[in-house]
């Protein structure tokens, strides 16, 4: 593996300084242009999120030659670790913006904020997927919630909207007070905020300082609440079921990926000396996260509700291999990311577009008879929840296939059999749907207002992509294990 | 001299203060009070730390927080501000329409 | 994608297996009600890859290692499931052979099927079957083999329930997908065994090794039974042969694409594809050999006793089938093959023959054909005796130097019961053949009554068949644009000759096919066959062999002469003297039957029964505890979520609370 070290190395960032360049484009154009420009924002946006794409694959050297460049003294990290993230991240990007341009334009929001705020978020996340440094970390985590938090009460006019917004900023705010107390106990416990320093410290010491063990705790609750781990999962619903559906796509992947990126930099690289500390707790939190997540989904009537505590359990799913902390652990966190991140906004683009002006039909019964008005909305949305079960052959098998497989292999087999139940349990709400589609005649309400959902082209791609995504990952998974392999590999 | 340990249990009392104010106080305004009352614990703590090991890290650190802040209160307060226009009330209580 | 079209071959290749699968896509997605475009793509589709199959086959034919495109799927340590291409000799021919036949009954459809209100679905069920038939022919491994083996059993169920609305079809359809079924269930158990065994599902692995003897011959001979019995539901061996006749309820070129050339040559082909596994194990050998030959025999004797001409092909399917097997099981590698070769040629052309007659006359039966005039349709009546020539194995047809292949591999071996067999096998074919093709051609004038009480059973069914065929024929009547009324060849137009073309085809190939018997048999034993001069039969009885059994088959339609061609024969048939005989035969030895009281008895009455049982008690009171304790806990986790910011808060504080305890304890 080689190392190219350097003080200032601009190339490693020209993602996000394309990312930048194109979201202050997109405010420009908002300023100075006339309404009539306001269809473009999406595809200005679009093209900035392939151009960082082709950077993130290409620069500064290829994905494959394994090179790990650290620049602006160790503050930022680039090794295929985050390459894969900033893949994860950009590709979430992407197909958000696909779906939110139909969106945007039916409930009369078409405004350039908007996709400026996503190319924000996303700009934070691969500051935290790059950050090799706590106050790097610190600053990328903060600029995607700061986004997420405006994205999430966008509809203003919407007092649930609103209300997401609020109940998000609060208790992110309140976090992020934690991250921070835990950050300062760190650097107060190893005299650094660099994670390869405090890893070097932790290791030269062997501390067991209380500020130390507390400091890590606060992170875990930081961390946790950016995944939306149980305990820390209580906004989750109320701001997913309340955020505008595209946005609800994007913060389920994206910034979910994101918090799991820094968790496992920062506690695979610069707290592995503390592993033992730490164990039972992110196993009792799994097991939680699992079972509450799939649990209270099976009540749910919202679909999207449901669908938030169904990401809860994903993330407990994740958060299995996390603790099979070896290759296969880490390479099966990001393959199931990248499966998710697929399957779960190709759920939520459907979502967009049968929800309708204002989001009135968002519930289980207005799924019925889908099957027959829409055969193609239908077909697609049946293989994304298949996908989100863990049904053959779809991505979303294989990913808890290799999940289960590393926690068996590191001897977390207790914790493997919760996730399969967890799993069979999970197949009830998602096949609720299913049989709402094709076994439930319409109701006649719905029959009078139903006004036929609109596919727009985007859209319609978007769908596309995500359920090739899928199938790909479900059918072909080698040459994506190869690819995520080595991507661990960069960590150590 | 006043020792570390006195600027870290101030830190820690103010942090703790904060938090159970954002808990047990219902205006929204006020929890948002709270919050910026435990960043500034955290400031303290950093600026204490630092001193107290001759690195200047975490003055640096103090910084971004204070303007992430900022920024912070910016984005908080349009929210509840657009918040305040559908419904007039600024006491969390009222606001639950989301549940189960 | 550039890979792609680096490789020529592997382009090819993939053109070859995934255009059907296309094709079939846009029909049922987009094509559906435009029949006429649907045909057409399906054909194109299939045309493409039938090029690309015999571009595969010219590229690859001097290639003497098999070549191999792989990725390994799903590693989990220490198994290799491999998932592709593999091209060697014989997945090449069985290739071609796919591909020619389905083109050839793709095109005959066109005319056969012309006006069917499931037009455009019949098309994507061919070109279903296309795609899984290809890919499970060029598979490496044997979980690809087998999830497309699993594949044209889907697509054959389909197509035998293609007239849906018929009752019997319907349950045609089932029959042979459930009797498959069981089959599978031991082909699955057996690369189950394998996989724990061995621990590599690749084709040319597992052969390697087995020859090797790196693999314990107990396991061999426990994964090869068990892989056979894919075989014998798959190829209609004994004792699950009872549903290739009922699967004879589809359209007849089905019958010709499926039932007889290709889809059950599958176990066939199965069986030779891992053939030097199977011959590591003289046990599965023997049981195999054993097993071919009773059903050789057994649906020999069947075709004996039916009117309906479907169903004479389709237990010669069967019989011949079984032949196969004995010579694969014999030790004659290239003889079975070989056979299967040119059986796919000519049953096809039979079936084909057959599906012009019941396109006339809306009728299956014989007799009715014969009095109807079929001797009138000079191109099929020409075609189907010189396929009826080359089933009786005559000089110079195709059938002829298949049949002498395996008949010298069954002479070379010790115990000569077998050759004794066959050799009686052949008789039989040669007589039920040209019983047909007399009943055919010489009808009898005078309509004596029927022997009523032996042919009852046939003679219900026929006529059931002919009633509903002739309602669906109603229904669509219009469209046919051509009912009984103009029964010649002349003014038929197109439709014809789309059926007619298939014909003389696959007649050419009948023809010509045996004479290239030592180029294919060069061509797949490789060297192999340069050094000891082929396989079996050229010693020194070989002549006396090769009179034997061409006399078989002389003798059999001498006999079928006497008894039902010359004038003033009684057309009855030795068997119509023989009632309980005849019953015999008729009711197909009572294996359905047994079948169906062992089901009842063994299965219904007492093994489901106790499964039902502990279903009901055991296993849906747990799932139904389990169900209402998770809900019941679902609506208690989801009203604590009130939804409340400060007791989010609340909650928040104390979880952190709790954290913090667990790290400093």
């Amino acid at each position: 593996m080689e190392q190219v070290m350097s003080t200032i190395n601009l190339s490693a960032i020209y993602p996000e300084i394309i990312l930048t360049c194109f979201s202050l484009l997109i405010l420009l154009m908002q300023s100075f242009s006339t309404p009539r420009f306001k269809e473009y924002y999406g595809y200005v946006s679009l093209v900035g999120v392939l151009a960082a794409l082709a950077f993130v694959v290409m620069e500064p050297s290829s994905f494959f030659a394994q090179t790990v460049v650290y620049s602006f003294n160790d503050m930022w990290v680039v090794d295929n670790y985050a390459r894969f993230f900033k893949l994860i991240f950009l590709l979430g990007t992407g197909l958000t913006i696909l779906i939110s341009m139909k969106y945007l334009e039916d409930e009369a929001m078409q405004y350039g904020e908007y996709f400026a705020l996503i190319l924000f978020a996303t700009i934070g996340m691969m500051i935290m997927a790059s950050a090799g440094e706590l106050i790097t970390l610190f600053l990328g985590l903060e600029l995607m919630s700061l986004s997420l938090y405006v994205l999430a009460g966008y509809t203003r006019v919407r007092m649930v909207s609103n209300e997401a917004a609020l109940k998000y900023f609060i208790l992110g705010s309140f976090a992020t007070g934690f991250l921070l107390y835990g950050i300062a106990l760190i650097y107060g416990s190893t005299g650094t905020t660099s994670i390869r320093a405090v890893a070097a410290s932790v290791g030269k010491y062997g501390l067991y300082s209380p500020g130390l063990v507390m400091g890590m705790a606060m992170l875990v609750v930081a961390f946790g609440f950016k995944a939306a781990l149980v305990p820390f999962h209580m906004w989750t619903p109320d701001v997913y079921e309340g955020a505008p559906a595209p946005i609800t796509a994007f913060m389920s992947a994206g910034p979910k990926a994101a918090a799991f990126a820094a968790f496992a930099r920062v506690f695979m690289e610069g707290l592995p000396a503390l592993q033992m500390e730490w164990t039972w707790l992110i196993w009792i939190m799994a097991a939680l996260t699992m079972t509450i997540g799939n649990v209270i989904a099976l009540v749910q009537d919202n679909i999207k509700r449901m669908l938030a505590y169904s990401s809860i359990a994903h993330a407990g799913y994740v958060l299995v291999a996390f603790l099979a902390a070896g290759e296969l652990g880490i390479s099966s966190v990001l393959y199931y990311l990248l499966t998710y991140t697929f399957m779960n906004i190709g759920a939520f683009a459907i979502i967009t577009a049968l929800s309708g002006r204002g989001e009135p039909r968002v519930f289980v019964r207005d799924y019925q008879g889908l099957g027959f008005q829409h055969p193609f909305a239908a077909v697609a949305m049946s293989l994304f929840l298949f996908s989100l079960a863990g049904i053959p052959p779809t991505g979303g098998f294989m990913g808890k296939f290799y999940i289960f497989s590393a926690a068996v292999k590191e001897g977390y087999i207790g914790l493997a059999v919760i996730g399969v139940v967890n799993s069979v349990v999970s197949v009830y709400y998602y096949l609720r749907v299913t049989v709402a589609m094709y076994m439930e005649e319409p109701s006649s309400v719905r029959e009078a207002e139903a006004a036929a959902p609109i596919f727009s082209p985007a859209l319609v791609i978007a769908i596309f992509i995500s359920a090739y995504g899928v199938l790909s990952l479900g059918l072909f998974p080698s040459s994506y294990v190869a690819i995520v392999k080595q991507s661990f590999l960069a960590l150590q | 001299m006043v020792s570390l340990n006195s600027y870290l249990i101030l830190g820690a009392m103010l942090f703790s203060i904060g938090a159970v104010g954002v808990f047990t106080q219902r205006n929204a305004l006020i929890i948002y009070m709270c919050i910026e009352l435990m960043l500034n614990a955290v400031n303290l703590t950093l600026v204490a730390f630092s001193r107290f090991l001759n690195n200047l890290d975490g003055h640096v650190f103090v910084f971004m927080i204070m303007t992430v802040a900022a920024a912070e209160a910016a984005v908080g307060l349009s929210i509840i501000i657009s918040l305040f226009r559908n419904k007039p009330t600024v006491n969390v209580d009222d606001i639950n329409l989301s549940k189960g | 994608m550039s890979w792609l079209f680096k490789d020529p071959v592997l382009l090819a290749a993939v053109l070859c297996t995934w255009l059907p699968f296309l094709s079939m896509a846009v029909i049922l997605i987009f094509t559906r009600h435009k029949p006429q475009l649907s045909s057409y793509i399906s054909i194109g589709a299939v045309s493409t890859s039938l090029i690309c199959a015999l571009y595969l086959l010219i590229k690859l034919v001097h290639v003497g290692e098999p070549v191999e495109y792989r990725t390994a799927w799903l590693i989990a340590d220490d198994i290799i499931i491999p998932f592709g291409y593999l091209f060697d000799p014989l997945s090449l021919l069985m290739l071609l052979i796919v591909a020619v036949i389905s083109f050839l009954v793709q095109v005959y459809s066109l005319g056969y099927m012309a006006g069917d209100p499931g037009f455009s679905r019949y098309y994507a069920f061919q070109s279903l079957f296309a795609w899984a038939m290809m890919d499970m022919v060029i598979a490496p491994g044997m979980l690809q083999l087998y999830i497309f083996w699993e594949l044209v059993g889907l697509a054959s169920y389909l197509l035998i329930g293609f007239y849906y609305e018929k009752w019997s079809a319907g349950q045609a359809g089932k029959k042979a997908f459930v009797m498959t079924r069981l089959g599978d269930i031991g082909f699955f158990l057996g690369l189950i065994l394998l996989v724990l065994g061995f621990g590599d599902l690749g084709i040319v692995a597992m052969n390697e090794a087995a020859q090797a003897q790196a693999i314990p011959s107990y396991l061999i001979t426990a994964s090869a039974l068990l892989i056979f019995c894919g075989v014998i539901g798959k190829s209609a061996q004994f004792p699950l042969l009872t549903w290739l006749p009922d699967a004879m309820e589809g359209p007849t070129p089905v019958s010709a694409l499926l039932h007889s050339a290709t889809m059950v040559a599958a176990g066939v082909y199965m069986f030779s594809r891992i053939f030097p596994f199977f011959a590591a194990s003289p046990t599965a050998m023997a049981i195999a050999l054993a097993i071919g030959t009773i059903t050789m025999l057994l649906s020999s004797t069947m075709a004996m006793a039916t009117y309906d001409i479907k169903q004479v092909w389709a237990y010669s399917t069967v019989s011949q089938l079984g032949f196969m097997v004995m010579g694969l099981a014999a030790g004659g590698y290239f003889a079975g093959v070989f056979h299967l070769t040119t059986h796919a040629g000519f049953k096809a052309l039979l079936f084909l023959c057959s599906g012009v007659f019941i396109h006339e006359y809306h009728s299956n039966d014989m007799r009715d054909i014969g009095k109807g005039g079929g001797r009138s349709l000079k191109i099929p009546m020409v075609c189907m005796t010189v396929g009826a020539l080359a089933l009786s194995g005559v000089f110079p047809f195709s059938g002829f130097f298949s049949k002498e292949a395996i008949m010298g591999v069954l002479a070379a071996y010790p115990n000569k019961i077998w050759l004794l067999a066959g050799l009686l096998g052949a008789l039989m074919t040669a007589y039920y053949s040209f019983r047909l093709i007399f009943m055919i051609l010489f009808p009898k004038k005078v309509d004596a009554t029927m022997p009523h009480d032996a042919v009852h059973y046939h003679q219900e069914k026929d006529d059931k068949i002919q009633i509903d065929h002739e309602e669906a024929a109603a229904g669509h009547g219009a469209a046919h644009g051509h009912g009984s009324s103009h029964g010649h060849e002349e003014g038929h137009g197109n439709v014809f000759w789309y059926m007619a073309w298939p014909l003389i085809i696959l007649t050419t190939i009948t023809l010509v096919l045996g004479f290239f018997q030592h180029s294919l048999e060069g061509f797949l034993l490789g060297h192999a066959a340069d050094a000891h001069g082929g396989e079996g039969g050229h010693g020194a009885g070989h002549y006396a062999l090769l009179i034997a059994a061409v006399s078989m088959g002389l003798a059999g339609i001498a006999w079928a002469y006497y008894e039902f061609g010359r004038k003033g024969a009684s057309q009855e048939g030795f068997l119509a003297r023989l009632p309980k005989t005849q019953a015999l035969f008729a009711n197909r030895w009572y294996i359905d039957r047994f079948l169906r009281r062992f089901l009842d008895r063994a299965i219904y009455g007492g093994l489901t029964n106790v499964f039902t049982r502990n279903d009901r008690r055991v296993i849906d009171g747990g799932i139904d505890g389990f169900c209402l304790f998770t809900i019941g806990s679902g609506r208690l986790f989801s009203f604590l979520q009130s939804g409340m910011l400060q007791y989010n808060l609340l909650v928040m504080v104390a979880a952190v609370g709790l954290v913090v305890l667990y790290f400093v304890v």
